[in-house]
């Protein structure tokens, strides 16, 4: 065993450059086997925990149905907000979630006791930049969280109390905006405080602290939880009054065109929806995107509950990585003992057995594993840094490291059995 | 010793049969060195695979020291090789990344020839006028070094046979003469018997036996 071991490492030593070849290959593999699986397994786990509190729920995510041309022609309409106020109400009052809509945007907050924690720059430690002057007022830029009580109704919170926070709290009242605030502001407003904020399309708002919420409370948004404690939630206003001024107009125009892709969230089949948004286009003379030849693919796209698409490209994606793997290995097996046939040769020649050969082979080819084992480990680990998942996949790491032996033991094999040992002599003759 | 018996070596490839060896007898003794002369494609190298046991004959049999080469059994193959049969090859055969001392001891298998740092091996190459060689490398060495470090590899763990193939190929004159002096002084030194393949007539005049080999028969010098 110690000759063998030591013609291992010699083996390796001969031809350094295939052997780290072989290595750098190896490690891209440990990497991405474990990247691969940490990632796949993490989108699956997260919506499969959506899909199981949406239960039979699906979610459609709606597209822009005013597009190109067709925009600007609704535009000129005179009944361009009412019809737009039309269509919203309808998708408003579509199911048991209606529409589903939310969007962080920051609110600019007249009042200069904000925390410094709830300001917008304090995520890149310059707190200070977030606070200006909006019209000769101090005004605070904090971070906001604009939502549809559908979303809401789908992602229920509880306030500091422990309870649910109702829909009714978003109502507006009295031109007031209702808004709850994130943990950070207990002890720095009260229920019942106002402010005033500005919001999109500019317009200046009355807000009334209605509740907090509980510390560590968070919603699912785009994918992944977002902790609101450091947030201003507020619920899109209805726009339901008719503008005072052009500047009013203006400001619906824009938030109710914006509120047009948001998603339902429905136990409906996607036929089913598709013919319902058409119908609401019809009614409010807004030309859909499923007739327009240049819109997206699809008026509705399904989102979120699509795991049975993540498998299937889990497993596309996976026989990908194995065959890679395979002929990979295998084509580095095959240029390493081409390239030490003469080598082989000579030991052949001196009495060492095809078993001997075979073991010299993966012993080299095992201390090289191991290395790069520990390369792709760690530079997965330093990739830790910049994403968000940093635990090693360890049976992945043992697949892929299965995979990767059994290739090159077979394909080892096989060479090893299938030439003549005057194959390997005419390869030290020639 | 030597003993070939009626050896038959037949290659086929697809309808095509090649009959390279026809029948060859030839005993070589003890401490006798031999020389195997013909043209090429006479079948010279093949006879000394088979005697090597790196190819099996078609028909007949091989036997070293009256012990027959079962070539059904390659584990019985890779002790010969092992045990009994040293090879020198004409372009030396050494490994490139290993010094002189290397090349030789990853051949070796017994332990006398490992105790005491491998102090038989290094005495050996001594011998042979490489005892300031021993970490030096093939690339450092000339041909006739080379071929010296091949043979020593050869002799170790008291082989009994050595078989070379074209030894002095790649040498001048002054180097051929210098190997196959060695060469008879370790086979008969050591009760070798030693079969030498050369187109060289001087070569073949310093062996004690000159056997031709033509069209796969022996012709003379059995």
């Amino acid at each position: 065993m110690g000759r063998v071991f030591n013609e291992a490492l010699f083996d390796i030593k001969k031809h350094p450059g295939v052997s780290l070849l072989i290595l750098i290959q190896i490690s891209i593999l440990i990497f991405s086997a474990n990247f691969f699986f940490e990632v796949i397994g993490n989108t699956i786990n997260q919506t499969q925990k959506q899909n199981a509190e949406i239960g039979e729920l699906k979610h459609y995510a709606l597209t822009d149905n005013l597009v190109g041309d067709y925009e600007k022609e609704f535009l000129k309409r005179e009944d361009a907000l009412i019809n737009l106020k039309k269509f919203n109400a309808a998708l408003e009052n579509k199911d048991e979630y209606g529409y589903v809509e939310a969007y962080q945007s920051p609110l600019l907050i007249f009042d200069e006791k904000m925390p410094e924690t709830t300001l917008l720059g304090y995520d890149d430690n310059n707190p200070e930049r977030s606070i200006g002057k909006v019209n000769g007022e101090v005004a605070c830029e904090v971070k906001g969280f604009a939502v549809t009580k559908g979303f809401m109704r789908l992602n229920p919170v509880k306030n500091s109390a422990g309870e649910i926070i109702p829909d009714s709290t978003y109502d507006e009242e009295n031109g007031n905006v209702n808004i709850v605030l994130g943990h950070e502001y207990e002890g720095i407003y009260s229920i019942g405080d106002e402010v005033r904020a500005m919001s999109m399309g500019e317009k200046i708002y009355n807000l009334r602290v209605v509740d907090f919420l509980e510390e560590g409370a968070s919603v699912y948004y785009r994918n992944k939880y977002l902790n609101l404690d450091r947030y201003v939630l507020t619920v899109f206003p209805s726009d339901k009054e008719i503008p005072k001024d052009y500047e009013e107009y203006h400001s619906q125009i824009v938030r109710l065109i914006m509120k047009m892709n948001g998603e339902f969230v429905t136990k409906e089949n996607p036929d089913d929806i598709q013919a319902f948004v058409n119908e609401a286009c019809k009614e409010a003379h807004i030309y859909p995107a499923s007739k327009v030849e240049s819109s997206t693919n699809a008026q509705i796209a399904i989102t979120g509950t699509a795991i049975d698409v993540i498998i299937k490209t889990f497993e596309k994606m996976l026989v990908i990585l194995a065959v890679f793997s395979v002929a990979s290995t295998i084509i580095f097996v095959s240029i390493k003992i081409s390239r030490n046939k003469k080598y082989y040769g000579v030991l052949l020649l001196n009495g060492y057995s095809k078993k001997e050969i075979f073991a010299i082979i993966m012993v080299s080819f095992g201390i090289v594993i191991a290395c790069a084992n520990a390369l792709g480990l760690f530079v997965y680990k330093l990739s830790a840094l910049f994403t968000t998942i940093d635990s090693v996949n360890v049976p992945a790491t043992i697949a892929a490291n299965i995979v990767i032996f059994l290739s090159a033991m077979a394909s080892t094999l096989f060479i090893i059995k299938e030439t003549q040992i005057d194959k390997f002599l005419r390869g030290i003759n020639d | 010793m030597i003993n070939i018996n009626n050896v038959v070596k037949t290659y086929c490839d697809g309808m095509n049969k090649t009959e390279v060896l026809k029948g060859v007898n030839l005993t070589v003794f003890e401490g006798e060195t031999v020389a195997l002369m013909g043209r090429s494609g006479s079948g010279k190298s093949t006879l000394l695979n088979i005697i090597g046991g790196l190819i099996s004959p078609t028909k007949g049999s091989v036997s070293i020291d009256g012990e027959e080469t079962d070539y059904t059994d390659t584990n019985s193959l890779y002790k010969l090789r092992r045990e009994k049969v040293g090879y020198v090859l004409q372009d030396f055969a050494l490994i490139s990344r290993k010094t002189v001392l290397n090349n030789v001891t990853f051949a070796v298998r017994s332990k006398a020839y490992k105790e005491k740092g491998y102090a038989k091996v290094k005495s050996m190459l001594a011998d042979v006028g490489l005892i300031d060689k021993l970490e030096s490398y093939p690339f450092q060495l000339s041909n006739g070094e080379k071929q010296r470090v091949a043979i020593v590899r050869a002799l170790v763990d008291n082989k009994r046979i050595l078989l070379a193939d074209e030894p002095t190929g790649a040498l001048d004159a002054e180097n051929a003469e210098r190997i196959m002096s060695i060469i008879k002084e370790k086979v008969k030194e050591n009760n070798m018997a030693a079969l030498i393949v050369t187109h060289d007539k001087d070569v073949a005049a310093k062996c004690d036996r000159v056997v031709n080999i033509e069209y796969g028969m022996i012709r003379s010098g059995m």
